[in-house]
């Protein structure tokens, strides 16, 4: 994406949130109240987006390609664990299905290898977690 | 002060087999995103409750020192700081692990936690009564420029431009005030969310600004091989040993006192110190933030110096130096003892066991800490293809673990988000962590010295010329800010007369 768009959008995030900082400070009206700390920083994050589009800064960005295909696998799965998850799925279930499903995606294929690897992990978590620190997955 | 009382670990072994085991554990527990040291010693308070005080307080010190070096593994390893203390180490730890230097980076930082926690140590033995004395004089006008401090310093390295660090870091500040204000119960940023009234939780925005964000880059680079580890030659000479202990010895000053502020612990600690290794260090073996050696030293030896420094209000004042240190106070009041004044003449088995402990871990973390460096060290080497899914649900099971919540993993995961943009678009991420761990030292600083200047920012402003502790602050802050804009003018200057 253009850096200007992103500098525009950071600039807008940044006017937004002083404008709600400033609402804040306006409805509870000691200076030194809720609303100066986000009202400061925000007016801080003002200057360097707008600094950003006058100025640019060349580079600093991650030169890799946008893995379109491997972020919406990845994404899918994240939103299928949290959905069981929500429903009452247990842990170990759900985590089972994610860690094979993605893996198998990420890696087309290697059935074998894929699921040694999330029985394993599966052990482990439940020996360290589980049994060790006592966390309730419930 | 019977100072054969330091001795007592050794004439009851028992002690020193719980200052072994807790320094074990805490390396490990240390090293799992999600879980810290805090965490860890809260755990424990509840476990030891109703065992011999030695015991409990030696088992509690060992995790305390293990735990907090074990923060950096998973830093240098994977880019997922254990614990906010091991932020600043990341920044170069993982650029050197990305170059096949992982277990020298670990051990290194072993190396260096060991000679911080012992000089911690020290300086808890012989300055505590000076030291304590000493941060008592700071004021909330300090704090505040304290804290301004670490956030540039965090934001001027990782990405090309201070302005853009400066962003981050308020953008991390601002997502610290989400939820209820503490002082005035006024909901800020929530829109409705109950979730957000307690505000953001900042080990739920850690893992997901690192670690998640980290699996969504990597998703881009599937095809890469992963890069061979060299584990021949992890151990650094006796003259790089040589070259790099006025840097250590820099730091762990820094971190003693730092710890020893009421409030400031290991995280700022570690801020300070790389600041000052940045601009101390003047050929360091890479550039920083890129992979330097120096960068990874002086965090990890000022995050475990300030363990010591920690003790110092705690037990001298009753004022815990950190988080860790103010679950300390509790497991001590249950034990019938009251730190504060007057606590080293009615108490000094105890202040001499914690001193003891503190030197006892150090060793044992020097012998723990090479383990697993080969084995810990071959997680790079592992097939993208099966590690990322196996960060994700390490990192699914640490954001849970905080408050068994699947709210938490979802926010988790906005988080990722979020930090995935911004890495694509060249913004740093560490400055948001930061920004969020060091809102409330912030915002309660502000306005405790607006308030002790009449709600005048001019006079609050002023007033920073009273103190000489101020003065140098301000310095520092200066110094911060234009140290980017010096060193590039000096080398184009150098550039222009060859």
């Amino acid at each position: 994406m253009n850096k200007r768009y992103i500098s525009l959008i950071l600039l807008s995030f940044s006017l937004a949130a002083l404008a709600g900082s400033i609402s804040i400070a306006v409805r509870n009206p000691p200076f030194a109240g809720p609303g100066l700390m986000p009202a400061v920083v925000s007016a801080v994050m003002v200057l360097c987006t707008a600094g950003e589009l006058i100025f640019p800064v060349k580079g600093g960005e991650e030169r890799v390609p946008f893995p379109v295909r491997n972020l919406l696998i990845a994404l899918g799965f994240i939103a299928l664990l949290c959905l069981a998850l929500w429903l009452g799925l247990d842990f170990y279930i759900a985590a089972g299905i994610f860690l094979m499903g993605f893996m198998c995606c990420l890696s087309k294929g290697k059935f074998l290898r894929n699921l040694i690897v999330t029985a394993v992990s599966l052990v482990l978590i439940y020996l360290v977690f589980t049994l060790g620190l006592e966390i309730d997955f419930r | 002060m019977d100072y054969s009382l330091l001795l007592q670990p050794f004439e009851q072994p028992a002690l020193i087999l719980f200052l072994g085991l807790g320094t074990f554990l805490g390396i490990y527990v240390g090293a799992i995103p999600g879980l810290s040291a805090t965490m860890a010693i809260s755990l424990l308070v509840s476990l030891t409750f109703g065992w011999d005080t030695y015991s409990a307080i030696a088992l509690m010190t060992g995790v305390f020192v293990g735990a907090v070096y074990g923060g950096s593994r998973s830093a240098i390893l994977l880019n997922i700081p254990g614990a906010p203390a091991a932020v600043v180490t990341s920044l170069d730890g993982y650029p050197l692990a990305q170059r096949g230097q992982a277990g020298k980076t670990m051990f290194l930082a072993a190396f260096y936690s060991v000679i911080g926690t012992v000089l911690g140590a020290l300086a808890l033995l012989f300055l505590a009564p000076v030291i304590s004395g000493l941060s008592m004089k700071f004021r909330s006008v300090d704090y505040l420029l304290l804290a301004c401090i670490g956030l540039l310093t965090v934001g001027s390295v990782g990405c090309g431009s201070l302005r853009r660090g400066i962003f981050s870091a308020c953008l991390g500040v601002l997502i610290g005030t989400v939820g209820m204000d503490a002082l005035s119960s006024v909901r800020r940023f929530t829109f409705g969310v109950t979730y957000l009234n307690s505000g953001v939780n900042f080990v739920v925005a850690m893992i997901g600004l690192f670690g998640v964000s980290e699996v969504f880059v990597q998703l881009g680079k599937l095809s890469v091989t992963p890069v061979r580890q060299e584990l021949g030659k992890i151990r650094p000479t006796f003259r790089e040993f040589l070259h790099h202990l006025p840097l250590a010895v820099r730091s762990a000053v820094i971190g003693i006192f730092v710890g020893a502020l009421p409030g400031a612990g290991g995280d700022i600690a570690a801020l300070l110190s790389y600041d000052n290794a940045r601009r101390t260090v003047r050929s360091p073996s890479a550039p920083f933030g890129q992979g330097a050696v120096e960068g990874v030293i002086a965090p990890e030896t000022a995050n475990n110096a300030a363990i010591g420094g920690a003790f110092v209000p705690m037990l001298t004042l009753g004022i815990p130096g950190d988080s860790v240190t103010a679950i300390y106070i509790s497991a001590l009041t249950l034990a019938g003892l009251t730190p504060g004044p007057g606590f080293l003449e009615s108490a000094p088995d105890i202040f001499l066991l914690v001193v003891m402990g503190l030197i006892i871990s150090a060793v044992f973390l020097m012998i723990f800490s090479l383990t697993g460096i080969r084995l810990f060290t071959k997680v790079i080497e592992i097939p993208k293809a099966v590690l990322l899914p196996l960060i994700l649900i390490l990192s699914v099971i640490g954001a849970y673990a905080i408050n068994n919540s699947v709210t938490d993993i979802l926010w988790m995961f906005l988080f990722g988000v979020l930090g995935y943009i911004l890495k694509r678009t060249g913004y740093p991420v560490s400055p948001v962590v930061l920004g969020i761990v060091l809102e409330p030292l912030l915002e309660s600083n502000l306005i405790r010295a607006l308030k002790l200047n009449g709600n005048n920012a001019g006079r609050m402003l002023l007033s920073v010329f009273d103190s000489p502790i101020s003065i140098i602050l301000v310095i520092l802050l200066i110094a911060s800010l234009s140290s980017k804009s010096i060193t590039a003018f000096l080398a184009k200057r150098k550039g222009n007369s060859k």
